[in-house]
């Protein structure tokens, strides 16, 4: 069974064959035997040839969040992530449209339709969990529209402003 | 004391509850509708739904509190931290109902709550404190002279606040207005008050407090520092006792001060003094924390003293017990603070639903919670989800079990700050003790988590793949499920019944 994943930036491909209980994986250049086994919902035991892990794992909205040894991975399936649209040099290569990181209140929008902002100019300033977050232009870009006024409330992922290529 | 009304909500209300249940006194909690089964409403003896998620109409709802204290019978009420904690209206309308304040009087707080007018009481006693205005104001024009006449970089705080919100820092005079009117927005907003003070901005400080307890009959020990440099927007989220800036000398003569501070304020009950430390060895008042600090599991750990159970005995009238000169300092303890914010983004909170939770246990290390798999983080309130405390023999040994303990505490869903605080705890500078409240910006601005090129890639990679079980093999652990149990059954049946 093949399997195709998106970690941050990078997509993994992992393949595995179940044989008498023991999984046969291949990742990358490697083939490794490994063991998996069920010991909660969320919870599983992993060992490989030379080492054994106890691994969190849970699924929400398309995203798979594991644990292993400290590190917490966001594992997601290609489709489901949206391409990053900022070219090198920083500036914005297509159009996009920033949404809230997080729910809450508008505070300020200091840009207008038709500005030309730079890389990390203020967008907007949203007021979450009683603290004021500025939320900044990733490249430089034109203003295509303003979607929000003070005062209003937003939920995670609404529009706030559109962005466009300047050229 | 025959009942005690919880005023707030996450770790620090189940951590007044527990102390309370080991006392014998019964517990009510208080909560809003988006908290309902959450882990304080469910530990308490009974819980009173108060309002709806925003503050202003539940936590913070001061005759909603009170009538539900009355209703319930409860003749005291712990504010915790945040939310009424520092409210002296509250204190007030609290002895005005008879029902006891766990905290310090009312008087004391409005004192200490007003930065200001505590600046000018303290400098009257003769307690040092930083160089800056002696009258608040909110008229940006005169703030900005006030400024440039102090010169740059200044400090803008808010009056009636604390806990680093409203708080900004200026080195440029064309960032004056602007940032002045931000604060100004955050002090209404988290205060309810726009009157904000300057004062001069120190280079590098570390930031030392002390704890004190007083109580109703003139006493007061302090019980000995905590160093809370590691900050992030101007709030902690490292703390350490003791602290290697101290020596045994300046220990004792920033506790002396500690305790005048307290005696000059007529404060009772548990409460922090808060210094600056600069790089030459001179200390500098800052203000009071007239509360419970979120921190002050580690001075119970090398004290050795319940401080909730200490603020419960002396609202009750109770003489304190402890005698400065028999209490010592053992070991060395550090908290980290786990909040519900992207380490790599600014420390941008992040609201969201936790999958999954599983917190490190072991010798040393305690972990005071607030959440549990499966729980909603709201955007009404602060974003700490937990706080994890270690102790060991000495400093170096503390920083290593918190690393391994941080690298043991699995979060899923959301971003928090375990990772990050490890690789604090493992940086050079901070296990050579080179603090400071700039730490933060100055070894860690673009901080990404290691990835590292060990195989724990390829084990969430088969985690992920065996998620749900789609994947063929996986083998379930544990006994097997119970086909014919009679739990699944229909039928009607008895338990060791006669038949």
């Amino acid at each position: 069974m093949d399997f195709e994943f998106l970690v941050g930036e990078k997509e993994e491909k992992l393949s595995v064959e179940a044989k008498d209980g023991v999984w046969l994986a291949r990742f990358g250049d490697s083939e490794f035997r490994a063991e998996v086994v069920t010991v909660g919902p969320n919870v599983f035991w992993i060992a490989t040839s030379d080492r054994s892990f106890s691994v969190y794992a849970a699924e929400n909205e398309g995203k798979c969040y594991v644990f292993v040894e400290g590190q917490h991975f966001c594992i997601e399936k290609p489709a489901a992530q949206t391409r990053r649209k900022i070219g090198t040099g920083g500036t914005l290569k297509a159009e996009e449209v920033v949404g809230a990181p997080m729910p809450g209140v508008i505070v300020k929008v200091p840009v207008r339709k038709g500005d030309v902002v730079k890389v990390d100019q203020v967008l907007v300033v949203v007021e979450s969990m009683k603290m004021e977050n500025d939320i900044r232009a990733h490249g430089e870009a034109r203003v295509k529209e303003v979607h929000v006024k003070a005062g209003d409330s937003v939920n995670f992922g609404s529009p706030l402003v559109e962005l466009e290529p300047v050229s | 004391m025959k009942r005690i009304l919880v005023a707030n909500r996450g770790e620090i209300a189940l951590r007044v509850m527990k102390a309370c249940r080991e006392m014998g006194i019964p517990t009510v909690a208080v909560y809003s509708t988006s908290d309902k089964g959450s882990l304080h409403v469910q530990f308490a003896d009974e819980a009173v739904c108060i309002g709806p998620p925003p503050p202003l109409e539940s936590y913070l709802n001061i005759d909603k509190i009170l009538e539900t204290a009355k209703e319930r019978g409860a003749d005291a009420i712990h504010p915790g931290y945040g939310f009424l904690a520092e409210n002296s209206e509250f204190a007030r309308r609290c002895s005005e109902e008879k029902i006891t304040f766990i905290g310090p009087g009312h008087e004391a707080m409005r004192l200490l709550g007003n930065k200001v007018e505590s600046r000018k009481t303290m400098v009257k006693a003769g307690i040092p404190v930083i160089p800056g205005m002696m009258s608040a104001g909110k008229e940006i024009a005169s703030l900005c002279k006030e400024a440039t006449d102090m010169g740059l970089p200044v400090l803008v705080k808010a009056a009636g606040g604390g806990g680093g919100k409203g708080m900004r820092i200026i080195r440029e005079e064309k960032d004056l207005e602007d940032s002045l009117s931000a604060c100004m927005r955050e002090a209404k907003s988290a205060f309810g008050d726009d009157t904000i003070y300057l004062e001069r901005y120190i280079e590098r400080p570390r930031h030392i407090e002390f704890q004190i307890l007083a109580d109703c009959h003139g006493d007061i020990v302090h019980l000995f520092e905590r160093e809370c440099s590691i900050q992030r927007r101007y709030q902690k989220i490292v703390e350490e006792t003791p602290s290697v800036a101290l020596s045994p000398e300046l220990r004792e003569e920033m506790g002396s001060v500690a305790v005048k501070v307290a005696r000059t304020a007529g404060y009772t009950n548990a409460g922090t003094v808060e210094f600056l430390l600069d790089e030459s060895g001179e200390f500098y008042f800052l203000e009071v924390n007239a509360r419970v600090q979120v921190e002050h599991p580690i001075t119970e750990a090398v004290v050795g003293v319940d401080l909730v159970k200490q603020q419960i005995r002396i609202a009750s009238g109770e003489k304190l017990s402890l005698k400065q000169e028999e209490l010592r300092q053992r070991g060395h303890a550090i908290e980290c603070r786990i909040y519900a914010e992207d380490p790599e983004n600014n420390f941008l909170p992040c609201a969201g639903k936790i999958l999954y939770v599983s917190q490190p246990e072991g010798p040393g290390i305690r972990c005071d919670s607030g959440i549990w798999s499966g729980c909603e983080v709201s955007v009404h309130y602060d974003p700490i989800l937990s706080k994890l405390v270690v102790w060991d023999e000495t400093r170096e040994q503390a920083c290593k079990r918190m690393a391994a303990a941080l690298r043991r505490y699995a979060i899923l869903g959301i971003r928090t700050t375990t990772s990050f605080l490890a690789d604090v705890m493992e940086h050079p500078a901070f296990l050579e003790g080179r603090t400071h409240t700039g730490f933060i910006p100055e070894h860690f601005a673009d901080w990404k988590p290691c990835e590292g090129d060990g195989p724990e890639l390829k084990v969430a990679l088969l985690a992920a793949a065996a998620l749900g079980q789609k994947a063929p093999g996986v083998k379930a652990a544990g006994p097997a499920v119970e086909t014919f149990s009679p739990w699944k059954m229909g039928t009607k049946w008895r338990i060791g019944g006669q038949s």
